[in-house]
């Protein structure tokens, strides 16, 4: 396989390409989403 | 031999981020399209998206028709004639836009608006200030906490269009919650630097900007999104095309039936409240007015008048009146209620601000439904006249 990619550099590119870009994706998608969320709130009237 | 295939994987390292970066700039163009879509129909909502994040706030900002009104409890409590009710279907050319939950006083509505920064320039904005805040010498931590949100006060510690004085004592008020700095390391030493105000803090304060510019880029981004996820999961609920019906209102007529709303359950239960608390006059009227000359709440409103000053807004202030029950129900003379109204109109005064009080209200018992500040639906008519002149620009004859 390596030295297939060796042979096919253009292929070797893209796959790498697609490896990298698919990790940036799965970080965004397991850390990307926004944070609202406030310490504990029991609201007890003024 | 090219660069790329000399070096594989720094080249296509690289690839993957240009291309990610430009899906998320694509994708962030598209939030906001979806945004302006569908703010008009935000109005009702009191979702963590609206309240806690920047861009629904600052998009309603930048409508002509939505006059944001900054508040506390009584702006979700459902009561008829509630000004998100009242002008659903913009019956005089605007929608109010309310942002505010429970808990949140001035140091909340702060944060937001800071956040908000030039978005707020030359844009009439109403504030509903609670009597209650000023009753107590110290806030009650949660709150804050309850209300607290680590992106607005970001994009506040670091905003170019507050001066270094203000941020210097709002980051001295913000830092008396340290709870909410927990989970906060970068925020925190922003707050500590600006409260610090010495020569080796503003270049610690400095030296942290870059960083604190790559989390607030993130945090943006994230709240973009975040509000596009909310408003296509809440897509069949949010109708994108308000409904209108221009009309013209007789307020003089509005309000000859505010008595009609006058809620006489309320006013039992308010009257079986006094008769429950009265206690000895001295000693609640001692304790009362020594807390309302040291309330932490005067800081922070004023810290908020600064914001608002310095951010070129026009805001209009409101409070409900303290009626003549309730200085029963905490066993105080009418000097007590006179000392705190003073010193709000003398603050409105020294910034220039229209304060409006009720005072002419204050015999009365149905304006607000509890002695929690609570606007009765007879009370929110008042108010929403006072809205309707002020974005009319009749505030002269309230």
């Amino acid at each position: 396989m390596k030295v297939w990619f060796e042979r096919h550099p253009r292929t070797r590119l893209v796959t790498l390409t697609f490896y990298y870009l698919s990790i940036v994706v799965a970080l965004i998608v397991i850390y990307g989403r926004g944070d609202f969320s406030t310490p504990a709130f029991v609201y007890q009237n003024f | 031999m090219s660069p790329s295939t000399r070096r594989p994987h720094l080249s296509a390292g690289l690839l993957a981020l240009l291309i990610a970066g430009i899906a998320v700039a694509c994708g962030v163009v598209w939030c906001k399209r979806l945004e302006a879509r569908y703010i008009h129909a935000f109005a009702p909502d009191f979702g963590d998206e609206k309240l806690q994040g920047i861009a629904l706030q600052k998009e309603a900002l930048s409508q002509p028709d939505l006059l944001m009104l900054y508040g506390s409890s009584e702006l979700g409590k459902e009561m008829p004639n509630n000004a998100t009710q009242f002008f659903a279907d913009y019956p005089t050319g605007f929608r109010v836009f309310p942002v505010g939950r429970p808990g949140s006083a001035s140091l909340s509505v702060l944060q937001k608006v800071g956040a908000a920064g030039e978005s707020v320039r030359g844009r009439k904005v109403a504030f509903s200030i609670s009597p209650g805040w000023f009753f107590s010498e110290f806030s009650e931590p949660t709150f804050y906490e309850g209300n607290f949100s680590a992106l607005q006060t970001f994009e506040l510690a670091f905003s170019d269009h507050l001066s270094r004085d203000l941020k210097r004592d709002i980051a001295r008020r913000m830092l008396a919650y340290p709870k909410t700095l927990e989970d906060q390391w970068l925020l925190g030493i922003a707050l500590e630097r600006l409260a610090g105000d010495s020569a080796v803090d503003d270049a610690l304060y400095a030296a942290i900007r870059p960083l604190a510019y790559v989390q607030q880029l993130v945090g943006c981004t994230q709240d973009h999104f975040e509000a596009a996820l909310h408003i296509l999961d809440e897509d069949e609920k949010l109708n994108p095309v308000p409904r209108r019906g221009l009309r013209k209102l007789n307020w003089n007529e509005v309000l000859k039936r505010a008595a009609q709303f006058a809620n006489q359950n309320a006013v039992r239960a308010k009257q079986s409240e006094v008769a429950r608390r009265k206690t000895a006059k001295t000693s609640r009227a001692k304790t009362f007015l020594h807390a309302l000359a040291h309330a932490e709440e005067w800081t922070d409103l004023e810290l908020l008048l600064r914001t608002f000053k310095e951010l070129g807004a026009q805001p209009l202030l409101l409070t409900m009146p303290i009626e003549d029950i309730r200085l029963e129900v905490y066993g105080l003379a009418p000097s007590a209620r006179t000392t705190l109204l003073d010193r709000l109109n003398h603050l409105a005064d020294r910034f220039d601000f229209p304060l409006l009080d009720f005072r002419d209200h204050q015999d009365e018992r149905t304006f607000t439904v509890d002695f929690q500040d609570h606007l009765s639906g007879e009370g929110w008519l008042y108010y929403n006249k006072a809205l309707d002149d002020f974005f009319h620009g009749r505030i002269t004859s309230l």
